[in-house]
Formats: C-alpha cells, sequence, structure tokens
C-alpha cells in the first residue's frame, strides 16, 4: 500500500483543524484484480456521467467498504480537477494509488474505462449499421439538435461557478472576467486561431494578468474550479 | 490518415482541455480541417456519449470509431486516459504551490479560456445541416430548457428528441 502522499497530507489537516475521525476499513482491501472488477462494475453502471459515477465510488468505496475516507474523496477530488483531461479518470487513479500503489491506479483506471468504452464503441456501432433505415435518420433528426442544447447547458454549467465567484469579488472582477473569456472566444471564432494555442495564452495571460488586475480575488480564492462546483451543485440534485 | 497523427490530435486536444467535453474546440477544429470527420459525427458522437455509461469524456471515443472505426476507438481510448497521469505528479507538488496567485490566475484564466471556447463550438454546432429548419430550433432549445431545469435526465431528453424526430420528419 501507497499510502504516503495522503498520509502527510492528512497530519497537516489533522494538525490545522480537529483530529478527522478515521474509521477502520470495514472490509480489508482486495487485491489489484478484486478493484478492478469493483471498478468496472463502478463504469459500467454509471449512466449519466460524472454525478452518478461520484455517486457509485462513494458507496463502494467509503460507506461499503471503508477503504477510503470522505476527506481523502475531496482532496482527490479537488486534485484531479486542476489536471487536464477526463478528472474522473485522475480520480480513479488517486484512488487506486492509495488502495494499491501503482498496480491498485490502473486497476481502478482501466476498471472504470475499459467495459464503458466497449459498451460506447458498440453503441456507436449499433448507431451506424442502423443508419440507413429512414425512421432512423428521422430520430437522428431530432436528437442531433438536442445535442446543441446539451452543449449549451454544458457551457453554462461550466461558466456558471466563475461568473458567480466574480460576481462576488464585485462589478470590475466580472466585467475582466468576461472580457477574458470573450477575448479567447474571438480569437477562436473570428481569428481562427488554434484552440490550442488560444488555451496556452489564456493560462499565461491569467498568471500574469489576475494577479494584477485582481490582486484580492486571487489571495483569497478558494481552489474551487468550475467542474467542482458544477458536478457538486448536481450531486445535491440528484 | 495517419494513425500517429490521429492519435497526437486526440492526445493533444485532451492534454490541453479539461473536464468531458473540454476537447471538443480543438478535436473538432483539427479533424474538420483534416476533412477527418464531418460536422454531424461530433453530433452523434456527444449524443452517445451522454447515453452510454462511464465518464462523459468518452464521447471521444465514439468520435474515434466514427471517424476511423475500431482503430479509431482504441486510439482516442488511449490518448484520452494519458494526460490525467500528470495528477500524480501533481498530487505531490500541490501543496506547496497552490496558495500563490499565479498558479490560481492561471487556472482562472484557462478555466474562463475553456468557457469562451465551449460557447464558440456550441455556436457552430448550430450551423450544422440539421439545425436548418425551426422544428430543430424548438428541440435544442426544449432540450436546452429541460437539462437546465436538472429535472429531467439526458436520457430521457434524447429519447424524446428521438420521438419528436421521427414524429416531425419521419411520418
Amino acid at each position: 500500500m501507497s499510502i504516503k502522499l495522503f498520509s502527510a497530507r492528512h497530519n497537516v489537516a489533522s494538525a490545522r483543524i480537529t483530529a478527522p475521525k478515521m474509521p477502520p476499513t470495514k472490509v480489508p482491501i482486495g487485491s489489484a484484480w478484486q478493484i478492478f472488477v469493483i471498478w468496472a462494475i463502478i463504469g459500467a453502471q454509471s449512466f449519466g456521467g460524472g454525478p452518478t459515477t461520484q455517486l457509485l465510488i462513494r458507496r463502494e468505496m467509503i460507506e461499503k467498504r471503508g477503504w477510503i475516507t470522505d476527506q481523502d474523496f475531496s482532496e482527490m477530488w479537488t486534485l484531479s480537477n486542476l489536471v487536464p483531461g477526463i478528472n474522473l479518470v485522475a480520480f480513479s487513479l488517486l484512488v487506486g494509488r492509495k488502495l494499491c500503489g501503482f498496480k491498485g491506479a490502473m486497476a481502478c483506471t482501466w476498471g472504470m474505462m475499459l467495459p464503458s468504452a466497449t459498451i460506447t464503441t458498440l453503441l456507436t456501432a449499433g448507431f451506424t449499421s442502423l443508419q440507413k433505415y429512414a425512421f432512423f435518420q428521422a430520430m437522428l433528426h431530432g436528437i442531433i439538435p438536442a445535442t446543441v442544447g446539451i452543449t449549451f447547458v454544458f457551457v453554462v454549467n461550466f461558466a456558471r461557478p466563475y461568473l458567480k465567484q466574480s460576481l462576488e469579488e464585485g462589478r470590475t472582477s466580472f466585467a475582466i472576467n468576461l472580457l477574458f473569456a470573450a477575448t479567447t472566444a474571438l480569437l477562436l471564432g473570428v481569428l481562427k486561431m488554434s484552440a490550442v494555442l488560444v488555451l496556452i495564452l489564456a493560462a499565461i495571460a491569467g498568471a500574469i494578468l489576475f494577479p494584477i488586475l485582481l490582486p484580492k480575488a486571487m489571495q483569497s480564492e478558494q481552489i474551487v474550479t468550475a467542474a467542482t462546483v458544477a458536478e457538486q451543485s448536481e450531486e445535491i440534485k440528484s | 490518415m495517419n494513425p500517429f497523427i490521429y492519435f497526437l490530435l486526440f492526445l493533444k486536444a485532451s492534454l490541453f482541455s479539461t473536464g468531458g467535453l473540454g476537447n471538443l474546440p480543438s478535436l473538432h477544429q483539427d479533424l474538420i480541417a483534416n476533412n477527418w470527420a464531418v460536422e454531424a459525427q461530433f453530433a452523434q458522437a456527444i449524443a452517445v456519449g451522454q447515453i452510454s455509461p462511464g465518464p462523459n469524456g468518452l464521447w471521444s471515443v465514439s468520435l474515434g470509431f466514427l471517424t476511423y472505426g475500431y482503430l479509431g476507438a482504441v486510439l482516442a481510448l488511449v490518448a484520452l486516459s494519458l494526460p490525467p497521469f500528470t495528477v500524480l505528479a501533481l498530487a505531490s507538488v500541490h501543496q506547496r504551490f497552490h496558495e500563490r496567485p499565479q498558479v490560481k490566475g492561471l487556472l482562472r484564466g484557462v478555466g474562463l479560456g475553456v468557457v469562451g471556447l465551449m460557447l464558440v463550438v456550441s455556436l457552430l454546432l448550430t450551423s450544422s445541416e440539421s439545425m436548418q429548419d425551426w422544428k430543430a430550433w424548438l428541440i435544442a432549445i426544449g432540450a436546452f430548457g429541460l437539462l437546465a431545469s436538472k429535472k429531467v435526465h439526458v436520457i430521457v431528453v434524447l429519447l424524446l428528441a428521438a420521438l419528436v424526430g421521427f414524429l416531425c420528419y419521419g411520418l
């Protein structure tokens, strides 16, 4: 078991707040293969993406087995939101590493990804083979506009925590944040710059401009990324 | 199609973005510029990604299959799974740097950048060929409303959309 990272973090936390109660593991931690199977079941069950998966992980890892604590969960989730790519993959890597080192990380991640990726591929194949039928074409004519609606919901969900936070920081901050997002949109949409280049520029500009323009906000701001807030608000609802 | 370049495009898109659909702007730009994908395939892949289990980010696997068959799906899956490994390194340095204003500014900048880019791509999707009549717009607005209310599951929304599509265009 490799727990050096998080045990160190726990000590810091417990010194600062009160000593967290560490509930004993209800079930001894299984082999990498058992972990793989548990996560494969989580992955294959998690219809509806992030919030559902999080809920299932919480149930299996904390409530049912006591393999990780609530605090582990929150810390790992926050960290997972700071790295590129699918946050849930980063999260499963951290949980797995805590359970049984690198083997555990592989077990959790591929357990979650392989069955669900296979189902996704087969669904897509089914989709493609149905395309020659007129009734399915008609259904697609309904589904595709709906996905346009879905992507707009994604944009709103992603933008909401930033808008909210900047509003709390004051009107100037709100205007600056809005202007920043609009500039990136113009760089991609009008100047046709590469999306990756725009994001790199946004990272550099953010690191230089925000500490100068919004010094107060950059001092006090909690590390909560958009995805965290969006997921949390969805989790409460579901 | 060059499988290596194809893989690198997926890797790049995922390495410079975060969250399930964050890689959409970059993939959209690159695959369409190379004529390796058409607009409709993105919409289909997003729909399948919503229906199927697992992280929403698996929509890229569906896009991989649509544009490059089973090899595309595998390449997409591998490309998608690599960038999150950076979390293992980050976990050990995070504690030391996360209080710095520059780091916070950088994260804010990337987040707002993703918002701007996603907005542009969503607008581009509205110009796809299946958004030509008012019925399609009504479906899009209806789906947005139902989902934004958070009372209806996305799978229900897609099933309703399929039904409405069948009634509007199939009879």
